[in-house]
């Protein structure tokens, strides 16, 4: 008994108080923590906005003809490495299509693009055509009419126009340069490059102004332009 | 006894001291929990917004508006719905919009100024320094009530139909957006976003546009909403298309785009609230739209797809080749009530700390297919932001198998053109594609169809 009455006193008083203070504290924190997190409200932190730079007109992505004018004449093996970095073994550049390459900032970006006639292999007419070939081709006269386009095939022995986007300041010439637009209906004679300075277009048309350099050239006996409208080439004949 | 004791109090101490740190634990570092996800118009909890509530929502989502209740005068569309349908109301269409403006001579894009009203002797109208190019009117015209007959609105002569001058050479269509599960995207916090730039690599960093939210006094925010990234609150949003689409004042847009043939007061009081003025928008509708869209669910996957080794290793090849780096698959939601929008909204349960996948950072990329506009004014200068003329926000990935006409502009019709169609930050990212065996990229068409 003594023990229990020993037991009994104990615990003594300093630790009653204590064992009673920290359960009432974690009772309060319990309670608190119950609160919806609704309840605890805390803004999120505020943008900061940053004073950008002014950036050079190039960096922006918008094109800077002048760059683009700077042309280099292209070699024929340069013309024909770009052909075999898009292209592999499907197509090869048409030499006896004159002139066989044009060069100039066709899309508009700063960075100077070719176009390059080019034959389809024999072989790889498929490979041209597949839908999951590394090039879009497309026909010029169908690029604005949505409502009538009909698939593409580019046909054996067809000239097609590859126009090979420039990456950079290497242009065409970067290895890295592979977006390709493959052009059916868009070699005609006399092909020349318009620069995008000059007026190409008349303001008043419904025609969307060419975001950039165009081929001016003669398809069919009629005067026409091809130019990128900003998702493929398309032909605007001069009657149009 | 005693060790007893000083094992309790020490266990006891122990709790207090932990209970504070505990506590102060974020709810976002608590498991986060997927999003509902679904095309099936029901509410995303119906403890935050119920089916009921939702259900009228969607009504009001759908109302189709007439020339009586303020309908224009110039207008895209009747209806939130009539662009925002498929495959449920608030998902998408292949509804585009036109925008128009043309270059400075230095270069930099000056939203279209037209008139209207100028033909037969009469004093035209000038709509000046606005982009957005509405592609209907409601005059000239004359409509009458369809029981009594009666003329309710009468402007036979009054022209105002919208005309791109040639003079404004810069044109680009921009098609109609997904609006599912956007309160999630809203409830995305500013950090999440700003933070998102500094994980992607030299030449691919998305730029984050600051944009004001109207209902918190033009605090500005981290934009996610629109082509642009030009919106950053829902309300401000159904604020601004109730006004730019349907032609609709609201509280938070008081002014009509042109006067010219508008019959109805843009000063009438709230319904609620006669102390403040609502426009054409007396009942708030543009309070509905914002809960609509902050009660719809994430768009969900074609989960038959998504379950097949092709549309999996597509994923994985999505990942691999870096489309991932932009269209960023998962983002996690802020913790249930941050204050958001500058205050004015406080994140619910419903839509804090959850998982979505949008595919998408929500921040603005020029990957060559950037259409010369801009739209965001820089705060530092209080003028149009010129830097991201040539870009586009990323496109969110989430519902994109319900989509035919791809990319911004809807120009590109397979998904393989349109991955094709991305180049400049994108380009190394496309040249890895390109590697790809037709087999592989097979899959990787099979993924995107399956989101």
């Amino acid at each position: 008994m003594s023990h229990r009455t020993d037991r009994g006193t104990n615990p003594k008083p300093p630790y009653r108080a204590l064992i009673l203070f920290f359960a009432a504290l974690a009772s309060v924190m319990l309670i608190g923590c119950n609160k919806s997190p609704d309840t605890t409200k805390t803004a999120e932190l505020q943008p900061q906005p940053i004073s950008m730079p002014s950036l050079p007109t190039a960096a922006q992505g918008t094109p800077t003809p002048a760059q683009a004018k700077e042309l280099v004449p292209p070699k024929t093996e340069e013309v024909n490495d770009a052909v075999v970095r898009v292209f592999n073994k499907a197509a090869t550049a048409d030499s006896n299509f004159t002139p066989s390459v044009l060069v100039g900032d066709f899309n508009g970006d700063g960075s100077q693009d070719i176009a390059v006639a080019v034959k389809p292999n024999p072989d790889a007419l498929a490979e041209i055509n597949s839908e999951f070939a590394n090039w879009v081709l497309e026909d010029v006269k169908q690029a604005e009419q949505a409502a009538k386009r009909t698939p593409v095939k580019a046909e054996r022995t067809e000239t097609l126009i590859a126009i090979i986007h420039g990456v950079g300041a290497k242009g065409w010439r970067n290895p890295e340069a592979r977006q390709t637009f493959l052009l059916r209906n868009a070699s005609g004679t006399s092909p020349v490059v318009e620069f995008a300075e000059k007026p190409s277009t008349s303001n008043t048309s419904r025609n969307p102004t060419p975001k950039g350099d165009v081929i001016r050239e003669t398809i069919n006996g009629r005067r026409g332009l091809i130019y990128w409208n900003g998702a493929r080439y398309a032909l605007r004949l001069s009657s149009d | 006894m005693t060790t007893y004791l000083k094992i309790l109090i020490f266990f006891l101490f122990t709790v207090a001291l932990a209970l504070p740190v505990w506590s102060a634990r974020p709810v976002e570092s608590q498991s986060a929990t997927e999003a509902p996800a679904g095309f099936d118009t029901l509410t995303n909890d119906a403890t935050f917004v119920s089916q009921a509530t939702h259900d009228g929502d969607r009504a009001t989502f759908e109302e189709v508006d007439e020339v009586t209740k303020g309908l224009g005068p110039v207008f895209n569309a009747q209806s939130c719905a009539a662009c925002h349908q498929n495959p449920v109301t608030g998902g998408i269409s292949q509804i585009s919009e036109l925008r128009a403006g043309h270059s400075d001579g230095s270069g930099n894009f000056v939203p279209a100024t037209l008139t209207i009203n100028d033909g037969g002797g009469l004093v035209g109208v000038t709509i000046a320094n606005r982009s957005l190019i509405n592609q209907r009117a409601t005059c000239p015209g004359v409509v009458t009530d369809v029981t009594t007959h009666a003329i309710v609105y009468n402007h036979p002569n009054e022209q105002a139909q919208e005309r791109v001058p040639g003079a404004e050479t810069i044109r680009a269509r921009r098609m109609t957006t997904n609006l599912l599960g956007l309160g999630f995207v809203e409830c995305i916090s500013n950090t999440t976003l700003q933070n998102i730039p500094n994980g992607q690599p030299t030449g691919m960093k998305g730029q984050v546009t600051f944009v004001p939210v109207a209902e918190a006094n033009g605090t500005l925010r981290v934009g996610r909403f629109g082509w642009k990234s030009q919106d950053a609150s829902l309300l401000t949003f159904s604020s601004g298309a109730y006004l730019n689409e349907m032609g609709i004042t609201n509280r938070l847009n008081l002014a009509e785009v042109t006067t010219l043939c508008d019959d109805v007061s843009d000063t009438t009081p709230c319904t609620n609230n006669p102390s403040i003025p609502c426009g054409e928008d007396p009942d708030n509708d543009i309070d509905a739209f914002a809960r609509f869209m902050r009660a719809s669910k994430v768009p969900s996957r074609d989960a038959r797809l998504a379950a097949t080794a092709s549309s999996q290793a597509g994923a994985s090849l999505f990942h691999q080749i870096g489309c991932d780096v932009c269209h960023i698959p998962t983002l996690t939601t802020a913790t249930p009530g941050t204050l958001i929008n500058g205050g004015a909204f406080t994140v619910p349960n419903a839509l804090g700390n959850k998982i979505i996948h949008p595919y998408s950072d929500f921040l603005l990329h020029d990957v060559g297919t950037g259409d010369g506009i801009a739209q965001v004014i820089d705060p530092n200068t209080g003028q149009l932001d010129q830097s991201m003329k040539n870009k586009m926000r990323t496109a969110p990935l989430w519902g994109v198998r319900t989509r035919n006409e791809l990319m911004h502009d809807g120009l590109n019709y397979t998904r393989n053109e349109a991955i094709l169609r991305h180049a400049n930050e994108a380009n190394g990212v496309i040249n890895s594609y390109r590697n790809l065996t037709t087999t592989q990229k097979n899959q990787l068409v099979d993924f995107l169809n399956s989101l």
